[in-house]
């Protein structure tokens, strides 16, 4: 069973989108700003996070930034949220080490193909 | 035709007419001049048509006396203002004057020889006042210009021809054949004194005319921003010039002050004055008629007392002005009273009239142009304004989304929840939560396009695209759509149309937007999707034409479509549904990736949208410019002479191309400028410190790409690469291998080996 991170300071946001993970079988820990995400990454090893780009204490990019710094944290495949839709912002995220990029709404069927590919690619190289 | 013959019927008819003429005159003008011209052509008419009233002893010459010393002792008189004369020839002339005339009433009772030797002295006496006369004159005429130079010359020719017929008939014996001849030939020489002291209008008239295209000749190829300027600079000495004036000045009216701005030929007369009341200025500024003053004693304190300082003793006045404007006033100063003001009032108004026109269309292009400028600044305010409500709906849509989000999540998981419970009527509720959700959604996003397309920032993502392989997704992606109301779609798509370099999301976007309409307002018909390449002008297009058998559109309406907000009409939207934004974001994107979009409609038999691309290299494609040195370029940001004195030695002689910044907003500048391959950075700057330029240009889309390496003193290297440093460089550096340490980390070029990465 898959570990997510979820990382969102919307309230409603995480509480549905950590249940809908849920039921379709993952197990989800939660983080309510970047600060925290980065910290829980460290201390949960997630096997996949998703993160909220406009963060309290520490914003999204920023958060990725250093996940993507450090060696621990490194390989865990990050997709960004937000609910932004200019092209930018993915071109945006992808420069802080995002993996993928998800706008929200989220379209859950979309996403956790999303997740199941990101997942997989991880299992694959002989680490 | 004996000397009685031409003495009756030409030379007195002649002089009567002149004398009659010149009396007319005075009667219509009044003035000192017209008065003694008319006294002179009087008493001579009365010598020449009752010769025996004179004294006997004088005879013929009579005439010559009466004339020459009349003649001169009112020239003196008349003529001082042309040149000053002396005190001493006023007096000779009048003491001259009364002694010929004492000489003349005693000569019946004096002998012969007494009579000759008086004739000799009023021969010597008539030569001589001619002589000065026509020299004061001409001088005169030689000092001024206008009619009244005309005049004088008209004047001082008439008198000097009769000296020079005095002279000659002093000359001559005394005989009944010279005296005729004496006549005649002063016959031509009336016609020009009249001509001259007594102008008729016409004759003035002409005169003014060609005096005036003289002066504006010159100034009508001006251009009219500096016309103005320029005749009113020319208008001063010409003035002075026309009128034979001390010194002239313009006084413009300043329109805040309401003061009097002399503009002047001569300096004791510019500054600034106020009009008093009461004055005969004040009298000029309220009725608009130009006036000649006599005598200045009736100025204002400040004009009077200008005109004393130049030792003017006469003025004229003469509005500058339109109709509908006065800009100010002409003022002439004189030496003394004029010879002929009605000539040069006439004549300065003219001018005036011309000048103050070429103002007011100054000041009409100022003002013209005062509005244009007023104007860019509204247009300004009004794109600053349009950008605004761009931003606000682009934000705005941003605050909406997130509501909808849960919204929309929601429902879909109490939908899932509902579906394994297994109740029916909530599912069926719950799909219309998330239906309507759905929907807000679209229109949000539509919304969220035409404000990215108004705001210019809408972005191209160019792409190698095959037009098959696009045309088939969107055929399936829009297949259901066209189910819905029992259509049929059409592709004809000839396979192998090529691969173009397009906007994919874009264009998909475009050709949805079509084909769902064409789904919407058709039921039970068919809809054609046709590819075709065309070439257009020289130019190859790609054509996608949308055909449906739908309920069409009126012209009226096809005009409508491609608005804002707008469809066919505001009953298609309580039927169909849609904001009416779709098609004018796919027009504007058409247009944004150098296409259009066309359509051809008749109610009732349904609606061909055709939608035009280039299909080669008409898409601009944003990319810096590719750099011609071949060197890659380093950007070294520092504010350290040394530091950057040492990179940029080191890194030249590594093979770089190396460009400095002292301090970070400049770093930033050149970062734009030249989008380096690789940008070394200090931390400690003033004003904006490394870690805000490190920031600045990970978050701009055109500068986050080009690599960072910061080189400090401080150890925060973690920081750094955490906020998108490539590499971190701990001062001392070993500067000799920086080339080294560096070149791996070179932004990734067309031209450029990259070699391995760290």
């Amino acid at each position: 069973m898959s570990l997510i991170l979820l990382v969102e300071d919307n309230e409603m946001n995480r509480d549905m989108l950590s249940r809908r993970l849920m039921r379709r079988g993952f197990a989800v820990v939660l983080a309510t700003d970047g600060a925290q995400g980065v910290a829980l990454a460290q201390s949960e090893r997630p096997d996949l996070i998703l993160m909220d780009m406009s963060l309290p204490v520490l914003d999204g990019w920023e958060a990725a930034r250093r996940l993507k710094a450090m060696p621990d944290t490194r390989t865990i495949p990050i997709i960004a949220l937000t609910a932004h839709a200019l092209e930018q912002d993915r071109a945006q995220a992808l420069a802080a080490g995002c993996d993928e990029y998800e706008t929200k709404p989220v379209d859950l069927e979309r996403l956790l193909e999303k997740i199941a590919q990101l997942t997989a690619t991880r299992e694959v190289p002989p680490t | 035709m004996t000397h009685q013959q031409y003495t009756n019927y030409i030379f007195l008819p002649l002089y009567g007419l002149v004398t009659v003429m010149v009396i007319a005159q005075w009667l219509r003008y009044q003035d000192r001049l017209r008065r003694n011209v008319a006294l002179l052509f009087l008493v001579t008419m009365a010598g020449q048509a009752f010769p025996k009233l004179l004294p006997a002893a004088l005879g013929l010459d009579g005439f010559s006396w009466v004339l020459v010393s009349t003649a001169y002792f009112l020239a003196v008189r008349s003529l001082e203002h042309l040149r000053p004369i002396p005190v001493w020839i006023e007096h000779a002339s009048r003491t001259g004057w009364l002694v010929l005339v004492v000489g003349a009433i005693i000569d019946p009772f004096m002998s012969d020889t007494y009579s000759l030797i008086l004739g000799r002295v009023i021969d010597i006496y008539g030569v001589l006042a001619m002589v000065h006369t026509g020299v004061v004159v001409m001088s005169g005429a030689l000092r001024t210009g206008g009619v009244s130079r005309r005049r004088l010359i008209l004047v001082a020719t008439g008198v000097t021809l009769l000296g020079i017929l005095t002279m000659v008939t002093v000359l001559l014996p005394r005989t009944e054949a010279f005296a005729y001849l004496g006549k005649v030939l002063t016959t031509p020489i009336l016609p020009l004194l009249y001509l001259g002291l007594a102008t008729p209008r016409w004759l003035t008239n002409i005169w003014q005319q060609q005096e005036f295209y003289a002066f504006f000749r010159e100034s009508g190829g001006l251009p009219i921003k500096t016309r103005a300027e320029a005749m009113l600079a020319r208008l001063v000495p010409t003035a002075t010039h026309t009128v034979g004036a001390l010194a002239t000045a313009a006084a413009m009216v300043e329109k805040e002050s309401g003061q009097l701005n002399l503009v002047s030929d001569s300096r004791a007369l510019s500054g600034k004055i106020h009009v008093d009341s009461g004055g005969v200025l004040y009298g000029v500024v309220n009725s608009g008629q130009p006036v000649y003053l006599d005598r200045i004693d009736s100025c204002c304190d400040s004009v009077r007392e200008r005109a004393e300082r130049i030792g003017a003793r006469a003025m004229m006045v003469v509005p500058i002005a339109t109709k509908e404007q006065t800009f100010g006033y002409l003022m002439v100063f004189l030496r003394s009273a004029a010879l002929f003001p009605e000539s040069d009032l006439s004549l300065l108004s003219l001018m005036t009239e011309q000048v103050a026109v070429a103002l007011s269309s100054t000041a009409m292009l100022k003002e013209q142009q005062t509005l244009a400028s007023r104007l860019e600044v509204a247009n300004a305010d009004l794109e600053q304004a349009s950008r605004a409500k761009s931003a606000f709906l682009a934000n705005m849509s941003h605050e909406l989304r997130t509501p909808l989000n849960a919204i929309i999540g929601y429902s879909e998981m109490l939908q899932e929840e509902a579906l394994e419970i297994g109740d029916r009527q909530f599912v069926s509720d719950l799909n219309r939560i998330h239906g309507a959700g759905r929907h807000l959604l679209s229109l949000i996003n539509d919304i969220l396009d035409l404000s990215k397309i108004e705001a210019g920032r809408m972005e191209l993502h160019l792409e190698p695209v095959c037009i098959a392989d696009m045309v088939e997704g969107i055929v399936a992606t829009v297949q259901p759509l066209v189910e819905k109301n029992q259509n049929r779609l059409v592709v004809d798509c000839p396979t192998g149309s090529g691969v173009v370099t397009l906007d994919l999301t874009r264009v998909r976007q475009v050709l949805f937007n079509l084909l769902s309409n064409a789904a919407k307002f058709t039921e039970h018909g068919t809809i054609t999707l046709r590819v075709s390449q065309q070439r257009v002008a020289g130019q190859p297009w790609y054509y996608f034409a949308v055909t449906d058998t739908g309920i069409g559109m009126t012209e009226e309406q096809t005009h409508r479509i491609f608005h804002d907000f707008t469809q066919a009409d505001s009953s298609t939207t309580r039927k169909y549904g849609g904001t009416g934004l779709g098609l004018a974001i796919s027009q504007r994107i058409a247009r944004l990736l150098g296409g259009e979009i066309d359509v051809a409609s008749r109610p009732g038999e349904g609606s061909t949208f055709t939608f035009r691309l280039p299909s080669e290299g008409a898409v601009p494609v944003t990319s810096p410019p590719d750099k011609a040195a071949a060197l890659p370029t380093i950007l070294a940001i520092d504010t350290d002479p040394t530091v950057r004195e040492l990179i940029s030695r080191f890194l030249t002689r590594d093979g770089f191309r190396v460009e400095t910044a002292t301090n970070g907003i400049e770093g930033l500048r050149r970062a734009r400028e030249l989008q380096p391959d690789l940008i070394t950075l200090a931390l400690l700057m003033p004003i904006l410190d490394g870690w805000a330029v490190l920031k600045t240009l990970k978050a701009d889309p055109a500068l986050k790409q080009i690599p960072v390496v910061i080189i400090s003193m401080q150890e925060e290297r973690t920081m750094g690469l955490a906020l998108g440093a490539v590499d971190y460089l701990v001062k001392p550096v070993d500067w000799a291998s920086l080339g080294d340490r560096l070149r791996p980390h070179l932004r990734a070029r067309g031209h450029e080996v990259q070699e391995v990465q760290l």
